[in-house]
């Protein structure tokens, strides 16, 4: 039996070694080349070089931004209100979702709420977060913050009631009481739906603080898109947007390098798949 | 075929055991009703049975036929809708901790390795790392998963899943162990071997067990006694000692000639539980 259970292990490490290491990334380099090479090419010649610029203006834009150094006032002004909305609502969307999702009073008391604030847009209270905070970072950092919540809410609310409950009630049978339940049981097992919906909300921040920055502010990535835009500036419109794509990779790598770190102990099934 | 009652067997493993304290598991006159929707189904009718302490007595009977439902009942998991359930002599009335309960899916915390575990009772009692790490480490060692220890549910086999549940009930020392279908879910070979293991385990141990199983050569391969239920609603159809002597080898028992005669006697009333149960079926 010891045997075989070994090769067993064996057989895990094997499947969770990347296959794709060498061919795959010469081909995606090829593919994003290729995507580049037409793009160049089609600016100028399919769309007037005005409307659309060309990867090489985009990249020299680019270098002069952070050379002169005028972009870091928007990046510092976004990631400011990113940050601080990002941490506010999973902060209290977690907390909320433990709490709905361990009551059932509580769950079904609020959840025609919940279930109406969840179907509306919420970046269609943009507007209305300008209105009362006026144009600075507060007005970002509550739309980051709600779009934020929402994500984690929802997660966490999901992760309390899917907990098997043969785990809560083997757990009361060997002694555990309230406080190690809840340590070793339910936020362990809450803790993949934690991670996918820490993972998922970040693209909505980001989103949730350019949509605030188009509709009102002075400073900021959004901001600085939106006005290039106004200015048929397409060059800096898309430098900007390829910030905003760095932006959301660098935290979509530490997500998943967070995860991997928190959850080691389930099977690595690509399971995670979401917008 | 004998009403519920003591066994004659008391002195078989060098214990008289008597007095009132002999039951472990007393029921009487155990009901239970669910109402899961608009209907009523009732799982287990006018139960009564007697378990003696360190005896091992296997439930058997069709599926659906509230075999479960009695483990539940003696775990408190869930509450009688009649009768009285007692242990030790007195009545369960909240969760059931001086139980071991091991289920049919081996339920090992996935995000604890196999060491944590089996330390997770300990850890509920308080007590000290050391004294934990000590006697877990003891325990998967007599099972043969030393080198496991900091493996994850998930990198271990199914036999050896369910020997860490079956050592992380043992760590607590409950009087009683409540067994669900335990090796259900194995492979024919593992799950002679994890018999073989069972039987070793509760020599050495002597614990009181109550095992529920659909398969009558595992009930009488293991058992002191056997209980057999009806068909929903669950009652007690016969209870029936197995004489055979201990220890026993689960490899070889089926081929002696008692274990064939015990078999027929107990498939005869077993049988026709499950011929009724297809006939109400068709």
């Amino acid at each position: 039996m010891k045997a075989e259970s070994a090769t067993m292990i064996a057989d895990v490490v094997e499947r969770l070694r990347p296959k794709d290491s060498y061919s795959i990334w010469i081909w995606r380099f090829l593919v994003g080349a290729a995507l580049l090479l037409f793009w160049q090419w089609a600016a100028g010649t399919l769309i007037r070089e005005a409307y659309l610029a060309k990867p090489t203006s985009v990249m020299w834009r680019l270098y002069e931004l952070f050379a002169t150094g005028t972009i870091w006032v928007h990046i510092r002004v976004t990631l400011t209100e990113v940050v601080i909305g990002y941490l506010m609502g999973s902060f209290l969307g977690l907390a909320v979702g433990f709490l709905l999702g361990s009551s059932r009073f509580l769950a079904v008391v609020f959840e025609p709420y919940v279930m109406a604030f969840y179907g509306i847009p919420r970046i269609a209270l943009a507007p209305i977060f300008i209105i009362v905070l006026g144009i600075g970072i507060w007005s970002k950092v509550a739309v980051v913050f709600i779009q934020v919540f929402f994500m984690l809410f929802i997660n966490a609310y999901a992760g309390v009631r899917e907990i098997n409950q043969e785990y809560l009630q083997l757990a009361r049978i060997m002694g555990a009481k309230g406080g190690l339940i809840l340590r070793k049981i339910i936020i362990p097992s809450t803790m993949p739906f934690i991670m996918l919906g820490l993972r998922s909300a970040v693209p909505y921040a980001v989103v949730g603080a350019v949509v605030g920055e188009f509709i009102a502010a002075s400073k900021g990535l959004g901001y600085f898109i939106n006005y290039a835009g106004s200015t048929f500036d397409s060059a800096g419109a898309f430098a900007g947007i390829f910030i905003l794509l760095g932006f959301i990779m660098a935290a979509n790598g530490l997500m998943q390098w967070l995860e991997r770190t928190v959850i080691k102990w389930r099977r690595s099934e690509g399971m995670i798949v979401q917008g | 075929m004998r009403q519920p009652s003591a066994s004659r067997n008391e002195t078989r493993r060098g214990r008289a055991i008597d007095d009132a304290m002999s039951s472990a598991i007393r029921l009487r006159g155990v009901s239970k009703i669910y109402t899961p929707g608009e209907t009523q189904v009732r799982a287990i009718e006018n139960v009564s049975l007697e378990i003696r302490g360190d005896s091992f007595v296997s439930l058997i009977g069709p599926s659906g036929c509230g075999k479960s439902t009695i483990l539940k009942l003696l775990a408190g998991l869930t509450r009688a809708s009649a009768g009285v359930i007692e242990f030790w002599g007195k009545p369960v009335l909240g969760i059931n901790k001086q139980v071991g309960y091991v289920t049919q899916d081996h339920n090992l915390y996935p995000w604890l390795t196999l060491q944590e575990n089996v330390e997770f009772p300990l850890l509920a009692r308080g007590i000290a790392r050391e004294e934990r790490q000590h006697q877990a480490g003891d325990l998967i060692r007599m099972v043969g998963l030393a080198g496991f220890e900091n493996a994850y549910p998930y990198e271990l086999s199914g036999g050896m899943q369910k020997r860490g549940s079956i050592i992380r009930t043992l760590i607590y020392d409950p009087g009683v162990i409540l067994m669900d279908e335990p090796f259900g879910p194995l492979d024919a070979q593992t799950r002679l071997v994890m018999q073989q293991e069972l039987l070793d385990l509760w020599a050495r141990k002597r614990k009181t067990i109550l095992f529920v199983t659909h398969d009558l050569a595992e009930a009488i391969t293991l058992s002191d006694q056997v209980v057999v239920m009806t068909r929903r609603p669950g009652q007690i159809k016969g209870i029936f000692d197995i004489p055979l002597a201990r220890p026993r080898d689960v490899f070889t028992i089926h081929e002696s000639p008692e274990f064939h005669e015990i078999y027929r006697s107990i498939w005869h009333s077993f049988r026709d539980e499950i011929r009724s149960q297809v006939g109400g079926r068709l």
